[in-house]
């Protein structure tokens, strides 16, 4: 009996692997027919689709998705059918980096957009070593980028962030401030950037308090800064934290002035937290007039206005498309003819405003002054 | 200041002590980690999600079903895979790694169901909290500190007055004579794992309520009660609520005086400390 249960056992291992061998060979087959069927061109996009940052992951995707839909409607790559591979970096950097390898097995992949400063920034090096343009809508952390090198980005950098806020924080009369900051590439950076200029301007830091991305309870940070008395606090935080942050600031009946990090501005925080978001001053990006139509496309096919996040992939898209058709018309689709080719862009019309690179592959989008009242983002007017 | 630290700290060890008070009760007569214990509570704090914010059924009934759904749940894991492991004579590692697999295979499927997006439950609306001797606390969190205190109790006299507490006590001492005198081991399994698992729906229920939802919340609780069940003396169910307590006011004095970002440090240094000197920590009981 137990000798012939193993057979079985044996027998049926077998099938199962004779089944899922064959069925390999045949998708195999039926991919490789495709791809030599209809000429297309693949681009990989690396999201936080799972994980603490997925709320920006699918508002990103949604942006590609609308784009690319458009690129091709309109006749793709010079005739070309444009396609994406979306995989998931679990809004961790090594979840990108295997995410990364894992695009690179299809052929021909010379260009990968991510999003989120902790995953760009870990795939900021690997981008050049491989040879590969490393296109980020939303890497703000300063280092991302070198002169000459594989990685662009749509975002101006966290250092002009920062210098912002110091400025708007001293013209507002405020010289003291504690800072809650997540302990990331991203809060790091910002912090550096943000004390340095705050500092210079006579302004006085009283403490810098910093939480791991899974924290949940905040009460003990938030009452050491309570006890220092500091004339306003900085929340550099993504929303999924912010939620939770403002939350406690209103358990704890801590009453100074809020000021938040470009992260801050995201619809579901105003769904989740909106009455405790109230009068948080806020620096961010935002859709220009360019970016109308756009907007009034996606509302009407979507039945939202686009987010920030939104945008910003739809336009990495759109500027990977200039780049990708002259190289394709010049026959030469490699990262090298697409990094020259944006590096050439000085004025492309984004929905986000002007998009030109510099030597860094840098650009220089506004951050314009917003704050939450009556429950929606507006303009700050003094 | 001094009081609004204690505070923060009772609700902080509160929280570990709803966690590690349902897993140390299933170490303890049960004899292997069930890490798993911390996507249970995951699940109770979503099954409160799915009955109050999506079916909009009432919240003291949502309370209940979840309390019994959860204990259900716990019952079920045990008799599918961890009972049919044990009659294959399988070692406490094999459990744990079975742990350690549920716990990721259930996060996983929570995040098929209910996406990666965190949720929150809008039953209570937040406040300022309450002024107590200068530190302020919220009701809910009063709710918190007093239930995990409640708990404490009831499993002190479960497992002194009550006939299966007794049993569930001699299984843990020594399970091979419990079952010459007649009591089933896989029966106190089976218990050890319902109440463990309902203590874990209460869990689930008022941290669901305190912190947001996330699929992968069960994975920091989970480390956070462990280190408490340490900390206490593992198998001992009031040394894992001592422990979480204890952990609670480390961390949270920790980093009034060390930078807020060493806060986890402050947790696993602890955990050192008594892995290495007080290995069976403060009111686990010596073997020899």
């Amino acid at each position: 009996m137990k000798r012939s249960s193993k057979i079985i056992w044996i027998i049926v291992i077998v099938i199962i692997i004779a089944i899922a061998v064959s069925t390999w060979i045949i998708y195999a087959n039926q991919n490789l027919k495709q791809s030599s069927s209809i000429a297309s061109i693949k681009i990989g996009a690396i999201l936080p689709l799972t994980g603490q940052m997925s709320r920006y992951g699918e508002l990103e995707k949604s942006g590609l998705q609308t784009a690319l839909e458009k690129i091709n409607n309109n006749g793709g790559i010079n005739g070309k059918k444009l396609e994406v591979i979306f995989e998931d970096s679990t809004s961790q950097a090594k979840g990108a980096i295997s995410s990364w390898s894992k695009i690179l097995l299809e052929k021909d992949i010379n260009l990968i957009i991510a999003t989120i400063s902790n995953t760009c920034q870990a795939l900021s090096p690997i981008a050049n070593n491989d040879k590969i343009v490393l296109m980020s809508s939303d890497c703000a952390v300063a280092s991302y980028s070198s002169p000459n090198d594989y990685t662009f980005r749509i975002l101006s950098s966290n250092k002009k962030e920062g210098e912002q806020m110091a400025e708007l924080l001293i013209n507002k009369g405020i010289k003291t401030i504690s800072i809650m900051k997540i302990n990331n590439d991203y809060g790091e950076g910002l912090v550096k950037y943000f004390s340095e200029a705050y500092e210079n301007m006579g302004g006085i830091i009283k403490n810098t308090e910093s939480y791991n991305s899974d924290e949940k309870d905040f009460k003990g940070l938030l009452s050491k800064i309570k006890n220092s008395s500091p004339q306003a606090i900085y929340l550099i935080s993504y929303a999924p934290d912010a939620e939770i942050i403002l939350k406690q600031i209103k358990e704890l009946n801590i009453n100074f002035p809020l000021f938040a990090a470009e992260p801050f501005a995201n619809n579901t925080l105003i769904k989740n937290a909106a009455q405790y978001a109230e009068g948080t001053i806020y620096l961010r990006s935002t859709i220009s007039e360019n970016g109308k139509t756009f907007m009034e496309e996606y509302k009407q096919k979507n039945g939202v206005n686009p987010e920030i996040g939104t945008a910003r992939t739809y336009d990495a898209l759109n500027v990977i498309t200039v780049a990708l058709k002259i190289c394709e018309q010049k026959n030469n689709l490699t990262s090298n003819c697409i990094k020259d080719e944006l590096y050439k862009i000085k004025d492309y019309n984004g929905t986000i405003g002007k998009i030109g690179f510099d030597i860094n592959g840098d650009v220089d989008i506004p951050y314009v002054v917003q704050t939450v009242k009556d429950g929606q983002f507006v303009p700050y007017n003094n | 200041m001094f009081n609004q630290l204690v505070i923060n700290s009772l609700i902080a060890g509160a929280i570990y002590a709803l966690v590690a008070s349902g897993f140390s009760l299933i170490y303890s007569t049960c004899k292997f980690i069930h890490f798993a214990h911390g996507t249970v509570i995951t699940i109770g704090a979503y099954f409160l999600f799915l009955t109050f914010s999506i079916l909009g059924i009432n919240f003291w009934l949502s309370i209940v079903l979840t309390v019994v759904f959860v204990s259900f749940f716990g019952w079920l894991i045990n008799t599918t895979i961890y009972r049919q492991l044990r009659k294959r004579k399988a070692s406490s590692v094999i459990l744990l790694f079975t742990s350690f697999a549920l716990l990721i295979l259930f996060e996983s499927l929570i995040l098929m169901f209910f996406g990666a997006d965190v949720k929150t439950i809008d039953f209570i609306k937040i406040q300022e909290g309450i002024e107590i001797f200068g530190a302020i606390i919220t009701p809910l969190q009063i709710v918190i500190i007093v239930t995990a205190l409640v708990i404490l109790t009831l499993l002190y006299l479960l497992m002194k007055k009550t006939k299966i507490g007794k049993a569930m006590r001699a299984v843990a001492d020594n399970k091979d004579v419990a079952e010459v005198v007649g009591i089933s081991s896989e029966k106190v399994y089976s218990w050890s794992f319902i109440i463990g698992s309902a203590i874990a729906g209460i869990g689930g229920i008022l941290i669901g309520l305190e912190q947001n939802l996330e699929p992968t919340m069960g994975t920091a609780l989970i480390i956070k009660g462990f280190t408490g069940a340490i900390i206490g003396g593992i198998g001992s169910v009031p040394g894992a609520i001592l422990g979480s307590f204890l952990l609670g006011f480390a961390e949270n004095f920790g980093i009034w005086f060390l930078p807020s970002g060493y806060k986890d440090a402050i947790a696993f240094i602890i955990l050192f400390i008594f892995l290495l000197f007080m290995p069976h920590g403060i009111l686990g009981i010596k073997r020899k």
